[in-house]
């Protein structure tokens, strides 16, 4: 069973290889490699999810491991591996068929796209990183894969951004946008990223090893706690401490945390299903999963001399709220859950910073499952617009937008009333939305976010627990909004008019994902919950505690107490009540009416606290000036044809990578460098003949040249 | 003529008094393992005389060699390298039954001839210096009899040699006859831009070109170096170069200095073509020693940067990096030693695969070796190439700094390939070792020089500094 | 009294003809007697120069002494691989020896 592991990663990235050498030319067949590798990946991983959750305590005892040797360096090798325990159980439950599902649905969704063999290939290349990074066993492993998601993010959310002349449609504000949002998002990440890298390196350094196992073992976690080092301005802090808070920030990048949140919401550019898979369930909780991974080293210092907790609480508190309010004041209907996505994310890192391990997990599971579902439908809708927008042009329809916006497939002040013209859509949608609001009792998200609630409660972190309690009244608000803006009330464009409901393709996955978006939360029905808790008694807390158990942690079910329930179910009905004040009870036009009610504070919502504009102004500024500055510099002793060169080379070397990418020269697949060596060093083999007058002859030659170049 | 006036040239006395030596033993003793260690103590007493003849006011011997800063440095350098070419020839000699007597003679005598270059101020000096080196290295290289690539590299290696002597020759009679003089001071006073003293230089050129294996003079280098028995091959690698550059240096930075503008562009050009070539012939390379081989041609291409450099930055980087180089590169050519197969006189990259299974240590050394002959950080190779192209932005010769840079680039690729035989691949069959303590010592010295002035470079450019401001006052 | 530029003519026209003899023959022993040639017209113009420049002086004729004997040992050395080779090959012909390149 443990030799199987590997494929799990590999099917996708062999299908990777087959299209991009051998199948890009043919459409279906490069969607049924991606989609039919995903799919065995898809049952491995249930297979070995199912026998993990049978028996979790033989699982926990000796997981399925597979370990190779990689490198040698010195006296040491450096082993890699896969392994499955609990935590990749849970994962490895979600993540391949969350990739399926919404594989499937990007056969519908991108049925038009000329370059859907590409896509379908950076899908297969995405499910191998996000799934060799769930199953790697050490921190080195998982950087890489971490790194090559990174990657996928960027070719993916730039994916309209190399769009050819000949698709006209296509407007060039788009495709600048969809440019600067996937550099965006790299070099965000990047920054995130280069400080893990640091903490990683200071990790092996510290223990030798980078297995989960090895390096986070209670013998060298006791000795990470034990030692510190001295850090000015904070003095001596243990290197668990250290090294914590350096890992976060790579998780701080990877899943948005405020201040890198910025490049989430610009990656809604990319297509639908990219936002879905990617951007909500998958790629983004890697970071949230990292730290699930890497937990014991910021458990294992003393409560209250641990800095990282703390900090990774009140990134995850403060980020919740502060996303979710700006996501109050989008028209974007991708836009909208791109901040709640991050917003999301916030809570399972508050989660984390109070110790809640199983309940952050339990969140990111839940999470994952409604928030596709939502970006689906999202995607649903405007697809439905796109189509209802060339349906009305055809039959020469007039705008009914009074002031008239320009048309945006996206904004949901163009839409209104969809609910009767796509109802799976829309039911689906709604499933989702409650979910997301923390309906009472029956959807999957009131479960894992009261779960979180009642953590907070119970351990007495009470900034942290009414800042997500605040924040899941925000929540509830603006999915009541968007589900009043989009579903409900009359069309407010002739393109929301002549909508019509997407193919089956599209639909089947969001009935499916409906389904473990409101019935998947019931696995975690806490036992002490008064009635329900009888019957599931808390599966998934004591599923994962056994993990949890044997991290080290104390996990303890947590007694019912009626007051968080109270809270977390009144901020939930009324956020959705409030929303139906505003936006359900009377139609409304372009101008968001709680634009006038809240002045300033819309507008800094709007605007997303301006801090794309604070980052343009002091990093970006900073950066640019540096620039000028080295440029002067450089300009004032550096001969100036070499910077020319240096330019000219670097646009020219630009221009080849673009080519590069363009013309998917990949598929000759040849090292450069064997290129070369072949073509020169063996021009260069056939000159050296062995023969001895040959080589006179060439000193000849060269003599000659010496001697005619110098005295004339 | 009195003894005192023999001091100045001590060592190279001291190093013939210990070939006859060797010689002697061999006859009367049965152990010829007794002739290393004799070689080894004249090798340590001729490095006491360096020592001695350092701290005195620098000295002549009859206006045809000089005792001073310089010559010490590469008196210094060649003692070591001969030192540890006898080390790497003990247990090889040993296992192929050779005349160890004639062996250990004829390297002690080509290390005389070797650092008569580096003394040398008389183009008599530098002319006999470099035909008794060169000869000594001829019959060396055919020293494995029975082994037809050897006596071929020996063949080779002397029709190649003996003709660029003529051509040397030739252009140390064409500046005499421009200058009237074969002193180098002399020769200094009275050089002017004639044709015939321009013809006479180039020529003396393409002479040092040979000796260093300078492109397009670097043919006979890969096959003399593949074909000749591996510690010769380790042993003229780098002791031929530092002898051959530092009469180079000495003659033309030095003598030559006034009329550089005469010379500057054809070496910057040599440069160029030598480090270009070099690394590119190198990568497409199966045999190890051929492929150091053209590692050292390459190698050359950067000593001549320095040299074109003409400046006391660049006198003195290559200097240091003659120093650094003869480390590594006899280094590696150790590692290739103890791999060698009875009998088959050549490694193949192949052979080296899964090295670092079977035996770590040796991989790790091979590893520094070729980080160090790369110019990774923080060893050796690193310095004596960031001096060198230092050097040549100096002397606004950026573009040479930079086609440097980017051919030690692409050489990376080469030397990072035998890492990764040597770490990654799984062997064919596990690697058999000729491998000896006292080989394993040799390695260690070698190691141990390439971290050390990796890590205090400063001690090292200090000596090195000190050897130019005897070359530019 | 013959000008100096007659010697060094004759010494530039043995040169190349010692140089051409290198080139073209196929005997490694004809070879080495090329370079010989070159050599002994290098020994021309160092006497030549000598005689004419500074007559007063004995560097110049040392100098082609020397050279007589270092290419005379280099003759010996030479001659001595050759055997050797010979031996071993049963060829001193310098097509057929070239194990060696690439």
């Amino acid at each position: 069973m443990n030799g199987v592991l590997f494929l799990i990663p590999a099917l996708p990235f062999l299908a990777f290889v087959f299209i991009v050498l051998f199948t890009h030319q043919n459409r279906r067949v490069s969607a049924g490699l991606t989609i039919g590798a995903t799919a065995i990946a898809w049952l491995l991983g249930w297979y070995i999810a199912f026998q993990a959750f049978l028996n979790p305590d033989e699982v926990m005892e000796a997981p399925f491991r597979l370990t190779l040797p990689w490198f040698a360096g010195g006296y040491t090798v450096f082993y890699t591996g896969f392994q499955v325990d609990l935590l990749t159980a849970v994962m490895l439950f979600m993540v391949p068929f969350l990739c399926f599902l919404i594989f499937v649905y990007s056969l519908g969704y991108m049925e038009k796209d000329p370059r859907f063999s590409r896509f379908f290939a950076y899908l297969a290349l995405f499910a191998t990183g996000m799934l060799g990074f769930i199953l790697a066993d050490n921190l080195l492993l998982a950087f890489v894969f971490w790194e090559l998601m990174g990657v996928c993010s960027y070719l993916l959310i730039g994916f309209w951004a190399f769009r050819r002349p000949e698709e006209t449609h296509i407007d060039t504000a788009q495709v600048q946008r969809a440019r600067a949002a996937s550099l965006k998002a790299f070099l965000t990440t990047r920054v995130g990223d280069t400080i893990m890298l640091v903490g990683i390196l200071l990790l092996y350094a510290l223990t030798g090893s980078l297995r989960w196992d090895e390096a986070l073992s209670p013998t060298s976690l006791k000795a990470l706690a034990e030692q510190s080092t001295y850090i000015p301005f904070l003095g001596e802090v243990p290197w668990a401490t250290v090294l914590a808070v350096l890992i976060f920030w790579g998780a701080i990048g990877k899943s948005a945390q405020f201040p890198l949140h910025v490049w989430l919401p610009d990656a809604m550019e990319g297509p639908t299903p990219v936002s879905a898979l990617i951007h909500a369930a998958t790629m983004v909780s890697a970071g949230v999963y990292l730290i699930l991974r890497t937990f014991p080293l910021f458990y294992v210092v003393e409560e209250g001399a641990n800095g990282a907790m703390g900090f990774v609480a009140f990134i995850g508190a403060f980020t919740a709220l502060f996303a979710a309010t700006m996501g109050v004041a989008q028209f974007d209907i991708k836009r909208v859950l791109a901040y709640s996505t991050i917003s999301q994310l916030g809570y399972m890192f508050a989660a984390l910073g109070i110790g809640a391990y199983v309940a952050a997990a339990f969140h990111l599971l839940m999470h994952a499952f409604f928030k596709a579902l939502l970006f689906l439908g999202a995607g649903s809708v405007i697809h439905a617009m796109e189509h209802g927008h060339e349906h009305a042009h055809e039959h020469g329809h007039g705008h009914r937008t009074e002031e008239s916006l320009p048309f945006n497939p996206n904004d949901m002040r163009l839409m209104g009333g969809l609910f009767r013209r796509m109802p799976r859509t829309a039911w689906t949608f709604v499933a989702g939305g409650l979910s997301l609001a923390g309906f009472p009792l029956i959807t999957a998200g009131f479960w894992s976010k009261d779960e979180i609630l009642a953590e907070a409660w119970y351990t007495g972190h009470s900034v942290v627990f009414w800042t997500l309690a605040i924040a899941a009244f925000v929540t509830a608000f603006y999915t009541g909004r968007q589900i009043f803006l989009v579903f409900f009330g009359e069309p407010r464009s002739a393109a929301a008019q002549h909508a019509t409901e997407s193919p089956t393709t599209m639909t089947l996955p969001l009935v499916i994902l409906a389904f473990f978006a409101v019935a998947a939360g019931w696995v975690g029905i806490p036992e002490a919950f008064p009635g329900l808790g009888a019957v599931v008694r808390g599966w998934f807390q004591r599923f994962l505690g056994v993990q949890a158990e044997a991290l080290g942690l104390h996990v303890e079910a947590l007694p019912f107490e009626p007051a968080p329930v109270l809270i977390s179910v009144a901020m939930a009905l009324g956020g959705l009540g409030a929303s139906w004040l505003v936006y359900g009870r009377r139609p409304i036009g372009v101008t968001d009416p709680l634009q006038g009610a809240l002045g300033g504070l819309w507008m800094a919502w709007h605007r997303k606290y301006w801090v794309d504009e604070l980052y343009q102004a002091t990093v970006v500024a900073f950066a640019r000036w540096l620039s000028q500055v080295a440029y002067r510099f450089d300009d004032a002793w550096v001969i100036d044809p070499l910077v020319d060169g240096v330019g000219r080379f670097g646009r020219w070397l630009g221009a080849r990578v673009r080519r590069f990418i363009d013309e998917q020269i990949i598929d000759r697949a040849v090292n450069g460098t064997a290129w070369l060596s072949n073509l020169v060093g063996e021009w260069f083999r056939q000159i050296q003949t062995g023969q001895v007058q040959n080589y006179l002859l060439a000193v000849l030659a060269a003599v000659t040249v010496l001697l005619v170049l110098g005295l004339f | 003529m009195t003894l005192q006036d023999f001091m100045p040239i001590l060592p190279e006395m001291v190093l013939l008094a210990t070939a006859v030596a060797v010689l002697m033993v061999d006859t009367f003793l049965g152990d010829k393992r007794w002739l290393t260690w004799v070689g080894l103590v004249g090798v340590l007493l001729a490095g006491a005389a360096t020592y001695w003849l350092a701290l005195q006011p620098p000295a002549d011997f009859q206006d045809m060699a000089a005792s001073d800063a310089y010559t010490a440095f590469f008196r210094l350098v060649i003692l070591v390298v001969t030192g540890l070419g006898l080390l790497m020839a003990m247990n090889w000699l040993e296992a192929h039954g050779e005349q160890q007597g004639e062996y250990n003679a004829l390297l002690l005598l080509a290390a005389i001839g070797m650092t008569l270059m580096a003394a040398a101020t008389h183009m008599l000096t530098l002319f006999v210096a470099l035909e008794l080196f060169s000869l000594c290295l001829y019959i060396l290289a055919g020293f494995e009899r029975e082994r037809a690539s050897s006596g071929e590299a020996a063949l080779k290696y002397l029709l190649l040699g003996a003709f660029s002597s003529a051509l040397f020759l030739y252009g140390i009679a064409l500046v005499y006859a421009a200058t009237g003089a074969l002193t180098f001071a002399g020769i200094a006073q009275k050089a002017s831009l004639s044709p015939l003293f321009l013809a006479g230089v180039g020529l003396l050129i393409v002479g040092f070109g040979f000796k260093v294996a300078a492109v397009p003079f670097h043919m006979w280098t890969p096959d003399v170096y593949q074909g000749a028995p591996t510690p010769v091959t380790a042993y003229m690698s780098v002791a031929t170069k530092a002898a051959a550059f530092a009469a180079f240096v000495r003659l033309f930075v030095g003598t030559l200095g006034v009329e550089k503008s005469a010379w500057v562009p054809a070496l910057a050009a040599l440069a160029v073509l030598t480090m270009v070539v070099g690394n590119l012939a190198a990568l497409s390379q199966h045999s190890l020693k051929r492929m150091l081989a053209y590692s050292s041609i390459a190698h050359a291409g950067y000593v001549l940067v320095g040299l074109a450099a003409a400046n006391t930055t660049g006198t003195a980087a290559v200097l240091f990096y003659l120093l650094v180089y003869a480390f590594m590169n006899l280094g590696a050519f150790a590692v290739v030693i103890a791999l060698e197969r009875q009998g088959e006189g050549d490694v193949t990259l192949s052979q080296m695969r899964g090295l670092a299974r079977t035996h770590p240590l040796l991989a790790a050394a091979m590893a520094i070796f070729m980080f160090s002959l790369t110019g990774v950080p923080p060893f050796a190779g690193f310095f004596g190439k960031l001096y060198l192209f230092q050097a040549a932005v100096q002397a606004n010769l950026t573009w040479l700094a930079v086609i440097g840079v980017i051919s030690s680039a692409v050489s990376a690729y080469y030397y990072l390939n035998v890492l990764v035989q040597i770490y990654m691949a799984d062997p064919e069959t596990p690697p058999t070792l000729a491998w000896r303590p006292v080989l394993g010592l040799a390695t260690l010295v070698a190691v141990v020089f390439v971290v050390g002035i990796g890590l205090f470079p400063d001690f090292w450019l200090q000596l090195a500094l000190g050897g130019m401001r005897v070359i530019l006052g | 009294m013959i000008p100096l530029s007659w010697y060094l003519a004759v010494a530039a026209i043995l040169f190349v003809i010692g140089f051409y003899g290198v080139l073209s023959r196929r005997n490694a022993i004809a070879i080495l007697m090329g370079i010989e040639l070159m050599l002994n017209a290098v020994n021309l113009n160092l006497v030549a120069f000598w005689r004419y420049t500074q007559p007063d002086q004995v560097a110049g004729q040392v100098f082609a002494i020397i050279v007589i004997t270092v290419a005379a040992a280099e003759a010996a050395v030479g001659l001595a691989l050759f055997i050797a080779l010979y031996r071993l090959r049963g060829t001193v012909h310098i097509d057929e020896i070239d194990l060696l390149r690439g």
